[in-house]
């Protein structure tokens, strides 16, 4: 780095399992967004699958019960991709058994406005593994760096 | 999370969103939406200055969407950012809800 930061981003953050911790999300990925320049599309794109993967460890992983702890962190390999890493202590997870097929809307009556979580975080990463812990889970999702990151 | 509500001629209801429509977000607006959603025919919902939409805010759009269908009413999307387009498209919503760019055409399409 040519600049003189006074404090580098930090790449982990511990979060609490009830939703009102993700406020604290959007400070972190500011900051990490700002030392690896991130395009807005990028960031955008982060955003949304973090605020999706970490709603469903809370909302289904541990089912809304706070004081579970929840640990994010983020690594870049410098140039072509990132990714962030997502682990837990919930039950197991399998998305293909929570992955109901989505039925072709014929109509904006049938359509189900929950379960667009995974859909949603499918279209915006460029991938998701989900890995089984012995005691949770870990979800890495990789974005490619749009652009390279500068320095 | 801010919204405004304002009648337009011909019975038409605009709610302008501007915020991040995260999960947040979506509990500010929910109680305020289907209140409009309660009362009004014809609604353009003005997306401009929405930043940021997720799953949670998809379903503040979409429910009060549904209810003012059910009452035989007309809901239209009208400028959203392009990602935040790209979340109704990546959800199949903007089939089903339109889509509008113009001012025009979305208050043509309420007629």
């Amino acid at each position: 780095m040519s600049q003189t930061h006074a404090h580098k981003a930090e790449t982990s953050l511990t979060l609490d399992s009830r939703l009102s911790s993700l406020a604290l999300v959007a400070p972190w990925l500011d900051a990490l967004a700002s030392e690896h320049a991130f395009p807005a599309d990028l960031r955008f794109a982060i955003d949304l699958c973090l605020e999706e993967a970490l709603s469903n460890v809370i909302r289904h992983g541990y089912r809304d019960q706070p004081n579970h702890a929840i640990a994010l962190s983020f690594t870049s390999d410098g140039k072509s991709s990132l990714s962030f890493v997502i682990e837990d202590n919930a039950p197991h997870f399998t998305p293909a058994e929570q992955e109901a097929p989505q039925p072709i809307h014929a109509s904006i009556d049938t359509l189900q406005p929950g379960g667009q979580g995974i859909r949603l975080m499918r279209k915006f990463a460029g991938a998701l593994a989900w890995q089984q812990l012995p005691n949770g889970n870990r979800l890495t999702i990789t974005f490619p760096a749009a652009t390279p990151i500068l320095d | 999370m801010k919204i405004a509500v304002e009648e337009l001629d011909g019975g038409i209801t605009k709610v302008v969103l501007d915020g991040r429509l995260d999960i947040e977000g979506a509990a500010a607006v929910d109680l305020r939406m289907n209140v409009v959603a309660g009362s009004s025919k014809l609604l353009l919902l003005d997306m401009q200055q929405v930043s940021f939409l997720g799953s949670m805010g998809l379903r503040s759009i979409v429910v009060p969407a549904q209810a003012v269908r059910r009452r035989g009413g007309k809901v239209v999307l009208f400028a959203p950012i392009q990602m935040v387009e790209e979340v109704f498209k990546a959800s199949g919503i903007d089939a089903l809800i339109p889509i509008h760019h113009n001012l025009g055409s979305a208050l043509a399409a309420l007629q």
